[in-house]
């Protein structure tokens, strides 16, 4: 029976349970608990478990497509030609992966007669057996460095290392829903497979006698920040560095050269953007380290997110547009530079966390695409902008970034007074809000002298809730939260005052979560 | 800091409280601002540009009252619209820094205001600006701003930075309660230091004067439509009537019509004249202002509260109900770690009364009560907080 090792975001681990369980009944062996045994390093272990299993089973997810560790293993099982996809979410695989068929388990009820499920146990039955020698395949080899070829059905991915013998069929992925043909296991390449099993036993046996020091990464309650999964990161004691990936358990190998005496010179730096700084000095240090991997302890302090990045809104695509949009942009801009100083002036914003987080706050407006510089017709409103975007491109944009909020949206004449504007803003604050809130905040807002307060602080409000979130997020303590929220809730109430037809529907929710978080802040303190 | 800024020589330290000038010396002297001094005889208030005349400012006096000077730039602007819309605003703020009654037999003295104008704006609009401009000119508060033009029309978006305004000692309530045999002093200042006001939409009538080359015109008597000449960055202020101000600029002296910005009553005039009445030692002159800020539903919230709590401050020198501008306050907007400290102070104010032992106990009683149910607000280092909670005692005591 294939043995099967499932690949996945812990975030996920919930619902990739019940496709191991129904894998399991099913008879397949699945690897999919990542222990690490004592004395081993993750991607030791990794590379020793992909080689040994027959099927790499890849689970995309809105927060497997972000992983670089999931990523890092569905690009070397479709090198090794192990690599069977599923999506658990309606989102696109990352690009690499988008040409080979996925099977569709997000609405997957738990059935295995499920034909999307049962196309899944299909590929992984063709993967049991490897298929014919060389020239009896029905696919287009590919060169001996394991290039990517079109093949008949859909596209396929043929590995072939120089060092593994030559696999003809179903390499990669084999097309889902196409059983897979048994093929004829020759005498060499067993021979080559129990080499291979007993050099991976050898192999594994004398990592464990070869202590391997390594960092796990927490945050100041010893728990393992989700958001540090595949932060790059580079390690240095002296001259010596060490670049890689943090995994999923938040550990990170180091240079096998660290010592104790060494560790005080060691130093983690987070590559520019990754969100994250590292105190190093934090350190627990146990008694038998380095024997023990993984297990010093450092403190990863998530940095704060500071930036709105402004995309571009469609339909500037007149002057008297361009001139509203910018007249618009400036009074934002204006806002937020005076509320950041207004905020660096609040006591209970003083500290340092708080400080650090107000002092870097900006705008970033991304570039314009071509086409948003012409002065041809209109395009067709919410093509190319925010709105045009699905959610694993503004959560890509907004995580890379490390972005606070993305901006964007549409400018158009108003439908009852050409002669007016009026600005459709979406402001993306991506997973900061766990509310039904959710993660896309409509602002549509005129653009008139009489608006001009309402406009502009609708915005802040949002931008207020967003830095508040922010600022829960990383764990500052609740009076700072409550600053943000409070100056939140002025405004809110500054603009009911000033809005005698109510406020907007999104104004209205964004208040009314405030409000809720407010409650929450205050219930807790009279908590005895 | 611009270099039209560096002729001029700053007489006094901000860090220091400046005492005023004594009786029957008036600010007119320096040639460099609006001034009120209590006692003053109405016409020798001077209003002139920096850049017209570059002398020093006012000159440190003997009396130890205090003096709290208000710069205001020009509102940053394309044209000439945000010069004059300065100057109607810098106007109308001298024109509320009243004098001490005359005859004045109690002796009541509100030390010294000045308005110090300039022609040209900030640097850049913002707070940070602001602090450093008033530092070179030696100013206590900046009110500033832009106007916009926004949507087809133009709205005036002003600010206020009060600097240092924590050292201050004319604008803090302070109470000192015995707390096991030692005293213990509490104090607040004032709540906050940067202000946004509501924007001050333009009509578009007042726009059109403001932008027409005529600008604001100097006339021949109040009332009259002869016009002598234009208010240009250089002039001085002599005296004001109702909506009439006596203006010298260069050789003309003639009467200046100050027109409404807006058909809404804006803020701004009002809060701007209230703090400096405060910083003065005008308390019942402050108050009656911060009372019709505080009212004001057009004005923006943080300057609604903050007015309700002005107002309690001033009343903490004159006596009157502080606990009621407070509750308001409070009803504005809950989470505001300012409003309960001043709600604390208030019932700390009480125990420096030396009430009696039930009395005391009652108030510390209450006291716990509000630390305990806002504890969220502060950080639990925030020595304040502390002292507050140390004030409030135990339930067992």
């Amino acid at each position: 029976m294939t043995t099967v090792f499932v690949s996945y975001a812990r975030p996920d681990r919930a619902r990739v349970e019940r496709i191991v369980a129904t894998l399991e009944k099913l008879g397949f062996p699945v690897f999919w608990d990542r222990e690490i045994p004592p004395g081993s390093t993750w991607d030791q272990v990794l590379e020793h478990q992909l080689a040994s299993v027959q099927c790499v089973l890849v689970v995309w997810s809105l927060q497997s497509v972000e992983s670089d560790w999931v990523k890092t293993e569905a690009a070397e099982a479709k090198r090794l030609g192990k690599f069977v996809p599923v999506l658990i979410d309606d989102v696109p695989p990352p690009l690499e992966f988008r040409r080979i068929q996925t099977a569709n388990l997000a609405n997957w009820t738990g059935s295995e007669d499920d034909p999307e499920f049962r196309s899944v146990v299909e590929a992984i039955s063709g993967l049991d057996v490897p298929a014919a020698p060389a020239g009896e395949g029905d696919v287009v080899e590919a060169g001996q460095d394991g290039a990517v070829e079109e093949g008949r059905g859909g596209a396929a991915t043929v590995p072939r290392p120089s060092a593994r013998p030559a696999v003809s069929h179903a390499r990669g992925a084999p097309p889902l829903r196409t059983p897979g043909r048994p093929g004829v296991r020759t005498r060499w390449l067993a021979t080559a497979a129990v080499t291979l099993a007993i050099g991976g036993i050898a192999a594994w046996l004398a990592l464990r006698s070869r202590p391997s020091p390594g960092v796990r990464l927490t945050d100041a309650n010893g728990a393992c920040p989700t958001e540090l999964e595949g932060t790059r990161l580079t390690a240095r004691i002296g001259a010596e560095a060490m670049s890689g990936t943090i995994d999923e358990d938040c550990r990170f190998a180091l240079p096998s050269s660290v010592t104790r005496e060494r560790l005080e010179q060691l130093e983690l730096v987070a590559d520019s953007g990754s969100g994250f700084v590292f105190d190093t000095h934090a350190y627990v240090v146990p008694p038998d380290f380095p024997r023990s991997i993984f297990q010093v302890l450092a403190v990863a302090a998530a940095s704060p997110r500071v930036e709105i990045a402004v995309l571009p809104y469609s339909g500037l695509n007149t002057e008297p547009r361009r001139a509203a949009f910018n007249e618009f942009l400036g009074i934002l801009n204006d806002k937020l530079t005076n509320l950041t100083q207004e905020l660096a002036a609040t006591p209970e914003l003083a500290g340092e966390d708080a400080a650090r987080q107000i002092a870097r706050l900006k705008f970033d407006t991304l570039p314009a695409k071509p086409d948003e510089r012409s002065t041809g017709p209109s395009r067709a409103i919410g093509e190319g902008d925010l709105s045009g975007l699905d959610l694993e491109q503004k959560l890509r944009i907004w995580r890379q970034r490390h972005s606070l909020g993305l901006l964007g949206g549409t400018l158009s004449e108003e439908p009852t007074d050409q002669r007016r504007f009026q600005v459709n803003s979406q402001i993306f604050i991506g997973d900061l809000d766990g509310t039904p809130l959710g993660r896309s905040i409509p602002l549509a807002m005129a653009i008139g002298p009489e608006e001009f307060r309402n406009t502009r602080d609708a915005h802040a409000l949002a931008l207020l809730y967003a830095l508040a979130l922010d600022a829960r997020r990383l764990g500052y303590s609740p009076d700072v939260v409550t600053a943000y929220l409070s100056k939140a809730y002025s405004i809110a109430q500054t603009l009911r005052e000033s809005s005698p037809g109510g406020l907007p529907d999104a104004v209205a929710r964004i208040a009314a979560q405030v409000n809720s978080e407010l409650s929450q802040l205050s219930g807790r303190s009279r908590r005895p | 800091m611009r270099s039209a800024l560096k002729g001029i020589r700053v007489s006094r330290s901000r860090a220091h409280r400046r005492p005023a000038s004594g009786h029957g010396q008036h600010a007119h002297r320096c040639g460099l601002a609006a001034s009120f001094r209590d006692n003053a005889v109405p016409a020798l208030v001077a209003l002139v540009s920096l850049f017209a005349i570059g002398a020093p400012a006012p000159g440190a006096a003997q009396t130890g009252e205090p003096q709290v000077t208000l710069y205001v730039p020009a509102l940053a602007s394309d044209g000439p619209l945000g010069l004059r819309a300065a100057t109607v605003l810098n106007l109308q703020i001298w024109k509320t820094l009243r004098r001490a009654p005359y005859p004045n037999p109690n002796g009541i003295t509100f030390g010294t205001g000045l308005v110090l104008w300039d022609p040209s704006p900030l640097p850049q609009a913002n707070h940070d600006s602001a602090v450093a401009a008033a530092n070179v000119v030696g100013a206590d508060m900046v009110l500033w701003g832009k106007a916009w033009r926004y949507g087809g029309g133009v709205a005036v978006q002003a600010y206020l930075t009060l600097i240092d305004a924590a050292a201050d000692t004319m604008d803090r309530w302070t109470a000192r309660v015995e707390r096991q045999g030692a005293p213990v002093s509490l104090t607040v200042g004032l709540p906050r230091e940067r202000y946004e006001f509501a924007p001050i939409i333009l009509d578009s009538a007042v726009v059109e004067s403001l932008e027409s080359p005529a600008g604001l015109p100097i006339m021949a008597a109040k009332g009259s439509t002869e016009i002598l000449g234009e208010v240009g960055s250089s002039f001085r202020a002599l005296q004001q009537d109702g909506d009439w101000t006596l203006i010298q600029s260069g050789p003309v002296r003639g009467w200046l019509h100050l027109p409404q910005l807006s058909r809404k009553r804006s803020e701004v005039v009002d809060f701007v004249g209230g703090i400096i009445r405060l910083r003065r030692g005008d308390w019942a002159g402050a108050a009656q202002l911060l009372e019709r800020v505080a009212s004001n539903s057009a004005a923006p919230y943080p300057i609604r509260i903050d007015a309700h709590l002005m107002l309690a401050l001033a009343r903490s020198r004159t006596g009157g109900d502080r606990l009621g501008p407070i509750r308001r306050a409070y009803e504005l907007n809950p989470h505001e770690a300012m409003t309960t400290k001043y709600e604390c102070m208030e019932y700390v104010a009480r125990l420096a009364a030396g009430p009696d032992a039930a009395t005391s106990a009652r108030l510390r009683q209450q006291l716990r009560g509000i630390l305990d149910e806002r504890s969220y607000l502060f950080s639990p280092q925030d020595p304040w907080f502390a002292k507050v909670r140390q004030l409030a005692g135990t339930r067992n005591e």
